[in-house]
């Protein structure tokens, strides 16, 4: 009887169990669902010159998906885009909900040699209202070319590894490690990645994401 | 006795009107050859600026570094080949002036467009450098000798530096040497993002500028001996260089795309070559129809002799086409003789060297024109005329001119129609012109034929000498109508040539002349637009315009995506072209978007209506106003409901109008403009842009802005503007020319229409004298006809030429008409006058013969 009892108990139990983990399983799937991920950069986000849909924040989702993580992606590139336009540009996504800001803004400072204390400010700016709004911030490094003289250069990858260590936040430091400089990775004008070259960006930023979601 | 033999016979035997027929021509042609010969001399003009801007012939460039193996195909080219070359490379860097404050403050940096050249640079054109002058081709040997720098007047404004001072580019210190206050490789290029430097390629290694990662331009620029084609030489160079990446650009294909700026004008140019033409075809038509009408006999004779009409027809085509020939022959001798007169006075008169020139591609085609014309319109008079019987001989009044029908000259309407779509370059010019003037002839026929109506019933109240000539307008309908439509066509064109030269230069030059701006600013943010405007009053600055921008993506139109595809590893054949490149990024880059509750001045509305009120999106779509070219272009229609993606938010429009812009206007326009009410809370930017009053305005803005608003951008266009008006002035200075040419021709085609009308009707005069009407009373009556006829042609021709203007203006190039009664009711009046004072002492001449016959 007691062995019966307990046959049936045990039985109920894995059931409740089963039925509980099932309900765990749609309750976290859901979760996942839920992380909604800016990217808020300029044409290196957009995709300039490419259908929006290969560009890499495009990719990024594509791939987090294809590693189970429910993720919808919302890419607020904009060509030309300083990160004088930061701010008000994520106050207005802040109209729906956001998990995750993956900041990838400066390159336009820089590229138009604009002071980089401004920009500093700014991406701190970014950053800290983002995180009042208690969204999680990647940061997205960039660095530029060498024709733009040493110092300016060596200021510019500076100030990223500078802003991540005083905001602490995640950082990677060249988005556009193994596809800059590259022909055959680059529209012709040697600046702005070609489909292949948003691939191997978005195989970089995927696994930086990953790691940090 | 051989066909040539008795050709000449009957050619010699007709030398009045082999001369008049060559005069008459050759007026029509040396209108077209002059029309031609400005339209290639304004193309050569622009090739050769187009030199100017490559600075070469020919140029290789690519924007990545080119590697050895392509470098050593390239030299090796172009030195076995003997062409001289240079190398131009052109990078963004910081530039810094040297600190020579002990207080070591820091130094102030500003992004520069450098141009590093080697010593063989420029081929073709130049800069302008302050206080030193223009320093062309074979002047720059001061930056290669030592560590120089020329560069913008803006940037140094920028650094407040001066000749002499030091300059920091990359790893090295150069001197200021030169001030650039004009750069004639700039023009028409757009704009740059930053101020340009010229340094000498001999210092670039010690810049440390360009490495690996480096962005920059890298040009081989290439002059090419004068008998080489450049077309060949360019696939030559295609077939070495196979990477599209790499542009090998002819000085032609940029002059195509300023031409294309330039095109409306070449347009119209084309449009009143037609014009000239056919005022001339006129003329000739009535001087042949004399001629046939006085030659019917002869052609009885000949036939009675045994010759064969096809025979007959034969030898008076031969006669038309060496005609033609002898006119485009005397027309083109003289223009070569007068032109290099006539240039000099005409470029003086416009302040602008006017360019004249003439090839031998032009004179065929002139030739091939002129024949096409005389053959269509007059062989089918020859084949009327050839048809006479041959009983003709034994009649005792002249023979009369067999009526041709209508369907004769069906190929000459074709041929018309095909010129002048060939002439304007669009079938919409051509059709719409051509089917205007038909228009015209039917409406001018109703009038003509109530008003001679009103005219036949009512002339028994007049007097002796209005009811003669009321009644001779009336009873030889065809005839007078034929005179009326000919001076009608010739009235009208005219006026419509002055008309639309005065809308013309109003679009082009006088209208924007105070209002198109000086700089331009752009990159405002949302949070700086209050302190701006602050600073705007504050300096009591004209701010032009002050436009937000959003940047948006166009997704759907009426529910079906837009965007194209590209497929990873399709990059290098998508992008074939700079053209398709450039025509791939408007593509898929995005769009930009602004709002408006009024339109601007250099806007206006030409199909659906613009809304300007507060829209609220939850109860319907916002409104949508596109620019019309833009429309056609994503293929949008009024009612189609347009998709956005405006920063990761979809938001819906629907199209309820199309603008036209005045892009010549150089105010920030935008293609889509959406209802206010929707686009307030996206991330924008704002575009404005300033009109100073002086040239310390100018420096203080620039000042100002660099100290309150370091991040915005701000260009001076007013050098651009400049430059582009004055080839827009020299085109307007060149089109009063021409129509003062327009209506030489058509007085002296008057005159021949209304002379042969007049000789047609000598036998009445005698008439009118043997039954015993005085010689003073004779003339009165044909003057009063005529004049009749010429008051009846002078205010409808006011009404037609103006609607016409108007009709092309608006169609055709989408801009208000600018009546100019003030000048073009003058010059119709003298026209008109002039040649009622010339038919006046015709008719005295006539009546004074008094014969019959």
């Amino acid at each position: 009887m007691l062995s019966n009892f307990l046959k049936t108990s045990y039985s109920d139990f894995f059931k409740t169990i089963i039925i509980l983990g099932l309900l765990a399983g749609v309750f976290l799937n859901e979760s996942i669902a839920q992380t909604q991920i800016l990217f808020l950069g300029d044409s290196l986000s957009e995709g300039q010159g490419l259908d929006e849909e290969l560009s890499f924040p495009r990719l990024v989702e594509r791939n987090l998906k294809s590693k189970n993580f429910n993720v919808a992606v919302t890419n607020g590139g904009v060509s030309g885009s300083t990160s004088a336009s930061g701010v008000t540009r994520l106050k207005w996504h802040l109209k729906k909900k956001i998990d995750v800001l993956v900041l990838e803004l400066g390159a336009n400072d820089g590229l138009r040699g604009l002071k980089l204390e401004e920009t500093q400010k700014n991406l701190i700016e970014i950053i800290k209202h983002a995180k009042e709004k208690k969204v999680k911030v990647l940061l997205l490094g960039l660095l530029m070319p060498p024709n733009y003289g040493k110092k300016y250069v060596d200021d510019f990858e500076k100030m990223y590894s500078t802003i991540a260590k005083s905001e602490k936040v995640p950082f990677l430091p060249f988005v556009l490690n193994d596809v800059a400089g590259k022909s055959e990775l680059n529209l012709p004008d040697g600046i702005h990645p070609n489909a292949k070259g948003h691939e191997i960006v978005a195989k970089t930023v995927t696994n930086f994401v990953e790691k940090n979601l | 006795m051989s066909f040539l033999r008795f050709f000449w016979r009957d050619f010699k035997s007709d030398k009045s009107f082999n001369w008049f027929f060559i005069l008459c021509a050759s007026l029509g042609i040396i209108g077209l050859l002059l029309v031609e010969s400005f339209k290639i001399g304004v193309e050569e003009k622009i090739a050769k600026n187009a030199k100017n801007f490559i600075a070469s012939d020919l140029a290789v460039s690519t924007r990545r570094a080119l590697d050895q193996n392509e470098i050593n195909k390239i030299l090796n080219y172009l030195e076995t080949n003997k062409f001289t070359y240079a190398k131009w490379i052109e990078t963004y860097s910081l530039v810094t002036k040297k600190n020579t404050d002990n207080n070591k403050t820091e130094a102030f940096s500003k992004l520069a467009d450098l141009n590093f050249v080697t010593p063989e640079f420029p081929f073709y054109g130049g800069v302008v450098l302050q206080d030193v002058g223009r320093k062309g081709p074979g002047t720059w040997q001061d930056l290669h000798t030592k560590p120089t720098v020329w560069m913008s007047r803006d940037l140094s404004w920028e650094l407040d530096i001066k000749i002499g001072d030091e300059l920091k580019v990359g790893e090295l210190y150069f001197v200021v040497g030169g001030i650039i206050t004009e750069d004639q490789f700039s023009s028409f290029r757009g704009f740059n993002l930053a101020p340009k430097i010229f340094l000498s390629h001999n210092f670039l290694p010690q810049t440390d500028l360009i490495k690996f990662g480096s962005t920059a331009t890298f040009s081989y620029t290439i002059k090419l001996p004068e008998n080489v084609e450049v077309k060949k030489i360019q696939s030559e160079l295609r077939e070495i260089i196979t990477d599209k990446s790499v542009k090998i650009t002819g000085a032609e294909q940029a002059s195509e795309q300023i031409a294309r700026s330039l095109n409306l004008l070449s347009d119209y140019l084309g449009l009143i070559t037609l014009l000239t033409y056919l005022l001339s075809l006129v003329g000739l038509y009535y001087f042949t129809q004399y001629f046939l009408s006085k030659k019917l006999k002869t052609f009885s004779i000949y036939k009675a002799m045994g010759l064969k009409t096809s025979a007959l027809f034969k030898f008076n085509f031969l006669h038309l086409i060496v005609l033609t020939i002898s006119s485009v022959v005397v027309s083109t001798s003289l223009v070569v003789v007068f032109l290099p007169m006539i240039k000099g006075y005409f470029s003086q008169l416009v302040g602008e060297e006017l360019l004249f020139s003439l090839n031998t591609k032009a004179i065929a085609r002139i030739l091939s024109l002129s024949l096409g014309g005389s053959l269509l319109a007059l062989g089918p008079l020859f084949w009327g005329a050839l048809q006479t019987p041959v009983a003709t001989i034994f009649q005792d009044l002249p023979a009369e001119l067999k009526r041709i029908k209508f369907y004769f000259f069906l190929p000459l309407l074709v041929y018309v129609i095909f010129l002048a779509i060939f002439l304007s370059n669009s079938f919409k010019v051509g059709l719409l012109f051509i089917s205007a003037l038909v228009i015209i002839v039917l409406i001018a026929g109703i009038i003509f034929k109530t008003f001679t109506l009103f005219l036949d019933r009512f002339s028994g109240h007049f007097d002796f000498i209005n009811k003669q000539a009321a009644r001779t307008l009336s009873r030889y309908f065809t005839s007078s109508f034929t005179i009326f439509i000919c001076l009608l066509l010739g009235m009208t064109l005219t006026t419509f040539i002055f008309q639309l030269e005065g809308s013309l230069r109003q679009e082009f030059t006088q209208t924007y002349g105070d209002r198109r701006p000086d700089l331009f600013l752009f990159d405002l943010q949302d949070t700086q637009a209050q302190k701006f405007e602050s600073l705007v009053l504050e300096q009591k600055w004209n701010r032009t315009t002050f436009s937000p921008m959003i940047r948006g993506r166009l997704l759907k139109i009426n529910g079906i995506p837009v965007q194209k595809r590209e497929e990873p590893g399709e990059t290098q054949t998508t992008f074939e072209t700079r053209e398709d490149q450039n025509s791939e990024r408007m593509r898929n880059r995005g769009v930009n978007l602004s709002y408006r509750s009024t339109l601007s001045w250099s806007e206006s509305i030409v199909e659906g209506k613009f809304n300007g009120e507060i829209c609220d999106i939850r109860i319907n779509p916002c409104e949508i106003s596109l620019e019309k070219s833009y429309a056609g272009r994503i293929g949008a229609n009024i009612g189609d409901q347009l998709l956005f993606d405006i920063s990761g938010i979809e938001i819906q429009g629907v199209v309820s109008s199309f603008r036209s812009v005045k892009w010549a206007s150089f105010e920030p326009n935008f293609f889509i403009l959406f209802q206010p009410g929707v686009l307030e809370e996206a991330p924008k930017t704002f575009l404005s842009s300033i009109k100073v009053k002086s040239f310390e305005e100018k420096r203080a803005v620039f000042s100002k802005m660099a100290q309150n608003f370091p991040s915005v951008s701000l260009i001076e266009v007013s050098e651009l503007v400049r430059k582009i008006t004055t080839v827009f002035d020299l085109m307007a200075s060149a089109i009063k020319f021409i129509s003062f040419l327009s209506l030489f021709v058509a007085l002296v085609v008057l005159v021949a229409v209304s002379f042969n009308h007049l000789n047609l009707r000598r036998r009445e005069m005698g008439l009118f004298y043997m039954l015993g009407l005085k010689s003073d009373l004779i003339k009165s009556i044909y003057s009063r006809e005529f004049s009749i006829l010429i008051s009846l042609c002078f205010v409808l021709a006011l009404i037609f030429g103006s609607g016409l203007t108007a009709l092309i203006m608006n169609v055709i190039f989408s801009s208000e008409t600018v009546f100019k009664f003030s000048t073009v009711v003058p010059v119709i009046f003298a026209l008109s006058l002039t040649l009622y004072f010339i038919v006046a002492l015709r008719v005295k001449n006539l009546v004074k013969l008094k014969n019959l016959f």
